[in-house]
């Protein structure tokens, strides 16, 4: 029975889609093995047969959800054609030349049909645990070329018309470490679509061809029309922005290694323009260019149309230039396994540029997570992959503390009594760092400490986000810095090089010593109020000393003492 | 006579159930200071000088201490290295960050959460001994500190509890009579974060538990002898196990009313059934098998919604058996808005006060309930045998100013509102039933609560369900499930090892000693433990999957064998996988489960029942949206029910009211029960 349009049936259908996301990320996680899929590196969408997307799924949701579900249909549809995409097929692919991110971020692809019409597409990727290569976790920056990096899988059919295809699995499984991790992954995204098939299903029988499209029309229209009328309410102008690289992959300085953007403001759509951004790094720290979209996207959603649906319908009035060459859209076969560093710096450039056109309302950035990726062996002498994410908290916000110690997104740390299963190591501390907080009128997340002893012999990799801390915005400062310090079996200590990507070879009885960055505090840390600082002191976030020296404020026997707080703040704000 | 009291929001509902099995029912203001005066004085109306042999009492004092922080000052006693797990939690953060968030408060601030140089590995050996000087120190400085109790909750405890039983010594030594917690004694399981949450969760809840206890039982006790309390795995137990695990009560009262149509289900003959409890501000879904309830092994306390997969675990975890209940932000309160020009209901709820438009006691948002009113589901003039007037003038014009928004008449606009709040309910049935692997069209729809018998036969349409279950006193429905619980006590044991690596003896002689626990327990607390039923389940999953499935355990000769087989078949059945690799079995469960005296639902009469001025030919126009349009509708009560009734109908009970829509028919089951099926 056909239905006449209307704005409830609208919100009816966009109410299953979203389930219909929701459920396949759900059955994915549980079913899935690797260790990424379970913290939440994963993303699921549904769209309409165009790839325009709708309902978004959990995890890391945002950052691939927008530019490269749509990027990705509109490969599967350019290289196969629609003739050629049938019920029963599941598409895959890892190629950051096609559409994807950094080679361990695997897509599964499948179409869905309605009426025999191509009518949808249902997408998720996980994050896999290895992916062959010269480095185990294929994500370090130390790679000049993707040959380097693993196994490339351009975009193709791993399931034709139902029937898995065992000989193309088996070939990628010879080529990584932990075969059976990765196979479950793979298993539990071929749940996740068998999920999502039985959903849009339910939703084709109840509501049939016409709404279900006429919902996608109009759930993108009205978020095109809200995004565009909360563009048009910003101050016009031209901002920019700019943050250097730490490193160029290597552990090498490269000055020409910026990112820099211009944010245009026009009457009601926005231009990031960055043309100005340095040029493709020797190392695989270049962002693939839907990855950087995707970047851009979701800072915008998140920072300024966060009360709008999610849907496709929001990208429409926002432009972006990411000239080829550039760190942001690097040229094949460019290596970009470790994009992940400069992915989170574009996000923080978003924070600043966005800061600058609106002066006091945007939060600091907060610190997504760090990496302890340790391959070893188990004391029954099978191969154990444990990769470590390891979240900061998030920064100051204009109207409030950064929650300290807590991701910014669906992503979670694995459990320590995890973790110690496989008995290759032993974490000795897991802490939120005293004094670490940026100060600000509003304080930035503090640091977190994590200390592992290695109880096998194995190589360790480390990926630190910020080697320099996280500036604050609008006065607030610095959080205490990330730091790696390596204590051997005798207790000797030493301080590891500053770099993005550090490799080690690890001897039983070391021990590393990983500092998460602390975020940046908005506003003057002179204007915090006492009692805050008070409240912080009590709960031995911050000690005395620092309420002084970070904030001016004097405190003794747990109470404030106003007059010589006033004293030394003024003495601090003449100075 | 049985008295039950169930705490809700605003009003407790009282039920007394006499030995000729009359009820009489009756609700009071939720007063907690004086919970005991209410019931002594509900008692001396509903049943002057009659005496009570047993009180059943659900109630939210636990979830609500959590979610206000209004736990005792309880410190905490961790390995050293790890004094911040409780607010670094598993770091996960909302999965949709709103710029806004804040990350709940931990129940314990830092200052009394202190560390303990000890350390057990993964293999349960001893890496580090403990540093008993230090620990008695830091003991002292939390009797300093002002604790009412310790929780303790070491790394690696759950494998080998040798340091945490010395510090429970070490706490006697130094701190005579201060109660404390072990994990290894209240959830000896893996993952370090929900273990910790939920000792200090007990922990911190017994002293608040045991003084709400005390009181109250100081004003029943002349009146009767037992109080029974309802546990969130829907079976009861004595007050003085509650005082020393009130982690078993948190969602006390949620799961009476799931636990009520579950054992509607068993006596009705009702395979599967999904049931449906909507309220004022939320409603709540569960899947019931062959008359038991699906559980879950945690909950998250002050969690927003408990939709959808990561949002959950924004509560405070607590790790025991509960019934596996969906709520999400959806009742007769829930307000309608216009966001980008497309209608939503909820979260936001006009709750009890002010409450919708059309109570005329100054609410101006329109409502779910108010949607209701101005398409002539709920009656026009009076609800509530009579109690309550309704001001449809006032609902109809709010939604015409709604419809004016979205272009459209007052009417599509209210019918509009119970679409899309539907649509929200949805959300909480395809949580219970697709997320979990079962198919909602092969269920049976249970609906009770104020609101869900006028949403029910619609909601069922939508999800493909053509019958549903409309149980007597669908409003009081929860206290009645306090009246029908049996009592139950559970217990676990950690395995953590391939089952491959396991033999089918050492299984069944765990299983063994839970039993011999339980039975001491029961026996201890004068529970008469002879008719005991145990229940064994075992906690399965691939090595380095995500999460646990909880299967009962089977019988076979080769144990190990028989558990993989039914794992590797109810995996399939599930994710439609069997999947590879090794499957562990993490944990042993066992439930004990001593049967109540049994109360038929459908031996019992209420007392003095309400007598509406109904009569047959009554009949009131509905609309039924844009394809059926207004139809005129029978109205009726449930006493006229005799053969079937064909819709387009409504049902007008006391507390709620029942929507035949056309192409619906209805039938009494029993004496009170209605069917309404697809024609």
């Amino acid at each position: 029975m056909a239905r006449a349009f209307d704005p409830i049936l609208v919100e009816v259908i966009r109410n299953e889609l979203a389930a219909v996301a929701e459920e396949m990320a759900i059955a994915t996680a549980r079913t899935a093995r690797g260790p990424m899929a379970k913290v939440g590196d994963l993303t699921t969408a549904v769209t309409d047969g165009m790839g325009r997307p709708l309902g978004v799924g959990e995890g890391l949701g945002l950052y691939m959800f927008f530019s490269t579900a749509q990027g990705l249909v509109r490969r599967i549809r350019a290289k196969f054609g629609e003739e050629n995409i049938h019920p029963g097929d599941i598409f895959w692919t890892n190629d950051p030349y096609s559409g994807g991110g950094h080679l361990p971020d695997l897509w599964l692809v499948a179409p869905q049909f309605c009426d025999g019409k191509l009518a949808g597409f249902a997408l998720l990727y996980t994050h896999h645990v290895d992916i062959g290569g010269r480095f185990p976790g294929g994500q370090s920056g130390h790679c000049s070329e993707t040959y380097e990096e693993g196994i490339r899988i351009p975009m193709m059919k791993l399931v034709e018309a139902g029937k898995l295809n065992e000989s193309l699995l088996e070939a990628i499984l010879a080529n990584v470490r932990g075969a059976d991790e990765y196979r479950g992954d793979v298993e539990g995204k071929l749940t996740g679509c068998w999920k999502a098939t039985q959903g849009f299903n339910l939703v084709f029988e109840k509501y049939g061809y016409d709404n279900y499209m006429a919902c996608f029309d109009r759930v993108n229209d009205y978020t095109e029309k809200q995004v565009r009328d909360a563009i048009r309410l910003m101050p016009k102008g031209v901002f920019k922005a700019e943050l250097a690289m730490a490193d160029n992959g290597f552990g090498e300085r490269d000055p020409n290694l910026v990112l820099r953007v211009t944010l245009t403001v026009k009457e009601d759509t926005l231009l990031f323009d960055f043309s100005e951004t340095g040029p493709q790094a020797r190392g695989a720290v270049n962002v693939p260019v839907e990855n950087a979209r995707g970047v851009v996207f979701s800072a915008c959603r998140r920072l300024l149309f966060n009360d709008v649906p999610l849907t496709g319908g929001m990208m429409v009035p926002i432009d972006i230039i990411m000239p080829e060459g550039s760190l942001v859209n690097p040229r094949f076969p460019g290596a970009v396994g470790g994009r992940t560093v400069a992915m989170f710096l574009v996000e923080d450039l978003m924070h600043r540029v966005l800061a600058e056109a609106l002066p006091g309302k945007i939060p600091v950035p907060c610190e997504r997570w760090d990496l302890l990726h340790f391959t070893s062996v188990k004391p029954d002498g099978s191969d154990s992959v444990i990769m470590d994410a390891l979240p900061g908290g998030w920064g100051a916000r204009p109207w409030s503390d950064g929650p300290d110690g807590i991701s910014q997104s669906g992503v979670s740390d694995i459990p320590v009594e995890i973790m110690e299963l496989d008995q290759t190591m032993l974490i000795e501390a897991m802490q939120l760092v005293t004094d670490s907080g940026g100060p600000g009128e509003f304080r930035g997340s503090q640091a977190v400490n994590k200390v592992v002893r290695y109880l096998k012999p194995g190589r360790l990799h480390i990926r630190t986000n910020r080697l320099a801390p996280t500036p604050g915005l609008d006065g607030g400062q610095p959080g205490m810095s990330s730091l790696n310090v390596l204590e051997d079996a005798a207790g000797q200590r030493k301080n590891l090089p500053l770099a993005s990507y550090l490799h080690l070879e690890i001897q039983p009885g070391d021990t590393i010593h990983h500092r998460v960055t602390g975020c940046g505090g908005h506003g003057n840390a002179l204007r915090r109020d006492p009692g805050h600082v008070l409240r912080d002191v009590r709960n031995e976030r911050l000690t005395v000393g620092a309420a002084a020296e970070q904030y001016g404020v004097v405190i003794e026997n747990m109470a404030v003492n106003a007059q010589k707080t006033a004293a030394l703040r003024q003495q601090r704000a003449s100075r | 006579m049985r008295i039950a009291f169930d705490i809700g929001g605003t009003f407790t509902d009282v039920l007394a159930l006499g030995d000729d099995r009359r009820l009489a029912t009756a609700k009071v203001l939720s007063l907690i200071d004086r919970v005991g005066d209410d019931i002594v004085e509900t008692l001396h109306r509903l049943s002057p000088g009659g005496k009570v042999d047993r009180f059943v009492h659900g109630t939210t004092i636990c979830s609500n201490a959590v979610i206000e922080n209004k736990v005792a000052v309880t410190g905490l006693l961790t390995t050293k290295g790890f004094r911040d797990v409780l607010p670094l939690r598993d770091q996960r953060g909302p999965s949709s960050p709103t710029v806004n968030w804040q990350a709940p408060d931990p129940l314990i601030p830092r200052p009394l959460c202190l560390e303990v140089d000890e350390r057990i590995r993964a293999d349960g050996q001893v890496d580090r001994m403990m540093d008993e000087a230090g620990a008695r120190a830091q003991i002292r400085k939390l009797v300093d500190g002002g604790v009412e109790a310790i929780a303790v909750c070491l790394i690696n405890s759950y494998l080998n509890p040798v340091h945490e039983k010395r510090l429970g010594e070490l706490i006697e030594e130094e701190a005579p009579g201060l109660m404390y917690c072990l994990s290894a004694d209240v959830n000896p399981e893996v993952r370090e974060y929900p273990r910790t949450s939920t000792t200090v969760i007990n922990t911190s809840l017994r002293p608040v538990v045991t003084r709400y206890l005390d009181t109250l039982e100081a004003k029943l006790s002349p009146h009767g002898s037992d109080l029974l309390i309802m546990q969130s795995n829907g079976g009861i137990m004595t007050s003085d196990v509650m005082r020393r695990r009130p982690m078993f009560m948190v969602e006390s009262g949620p799961a009476a009313g799931a636990l009520a149509a579950a054992r509607f289900a068993a006596e009705a003959g009702l395979k599967n059934v999904l049931s449906f409890d909507m309220g004022g501000t939320t409603a709540k879904a569960c899947l019931i098998r062959d008359g038991i309830p699906l559980e879950k092994s945690r909950v998250s306390v002050g969690a927003a919604t408990t939709a959808g997969g990561w949002s959950q675990d924004l509560g405070h975890v607590v790790r025991v058996p509960s019934i596996d209940l969906v709520e999400v932000g959806a009742g007769g309160g829930s307000i309608a808005w216009i966001e980008g020009g497309v209608l939503r209901v909820g979260p936001h709820s006009a709750g009890a006060d002010p409450g919708p438009v059309c109570y005329a006691r100054g609410g101006t948002r329109p409502t779910v309930t108010d949607a209701n009113v101005v398409l002539g589901n709920i009656s026009p003039q009076v609800i509530g045998n009579g109690k309550l007037r309704i001001d449809r003038a006032a609902a109809l014009e709010a939604y015409e100013k709604l419809g004016k928004e979205l272009g459209i008449d007052a009417l599509q606009a209210a019918f509009g509102v119970t679409q899309v709040a539907n649509a929200v309910m949805m959300r909480a049935l395809r949580a219970v039933s697709i997320e979990r692997g079962f198919d909602p069209r092969d269920f049976v729809l249970m609906a009770f609560g104020g609101a869900g018998p006028i949403h029910a036969a619609a909601l069922a349409e939508s999800i493909g369900i053509d019958k549903v279950v409309i149980p007597a006193y669908p409003g009081l429905f929860s206290a009645l499930g306090l009246l029908l619980a049996d009592f139950r006590v559970d217990h676990i044991a950690a395995m953590a090892k391939p089952l491959d690596a396991i033999d089918g003896k050492t299984i069944l002689a765990r299983f063994v000693g839970l039993e011999t626990a339980a039975r001491e327990e029961l026996d201890r607390t004068g529970v008469k433990s002879a008719n005991v039923r145990f229940e064994r389940k075992v906690d399965v999953r691939y090595a380095h999957q995500l999460d646990e499935m909880s299967l009962n355990l089977p019988e076979g000769a080769n144990l190990p064998q028989a558990i993989k087989q039914l794992y590797v078949d109810t995996h399939k059945r599930e994710f439609g996988f069997e999947g590879t690799g090794q499957a562990m079995l993490i944990n042993l469960r066992l439930r004990a489960i001593v049967p109540s005296d049994p109360v038929e639902l459908s031996s019992l009469q209420e007392v003095g029942a309400a007598q509406s001025d109904r009569k047959e030919g009554d009949t009131r126009d509905i609309y039924f949206g844009p394809q059926r349009g207004m139809l005129k509708a029978k109205v009726l009560t449930r006493a006229m029910i005799t053969g079937v009734r064909q819709g387009p109908a409504v049902i007008e009970d006391p507390d709620t009211t029942i929507v035949i829509p056309p192409g619906w028919s209805v039938k009494r089951e029993g004496p009170l029960n209605l069917i309404i099926s697809k024609d």
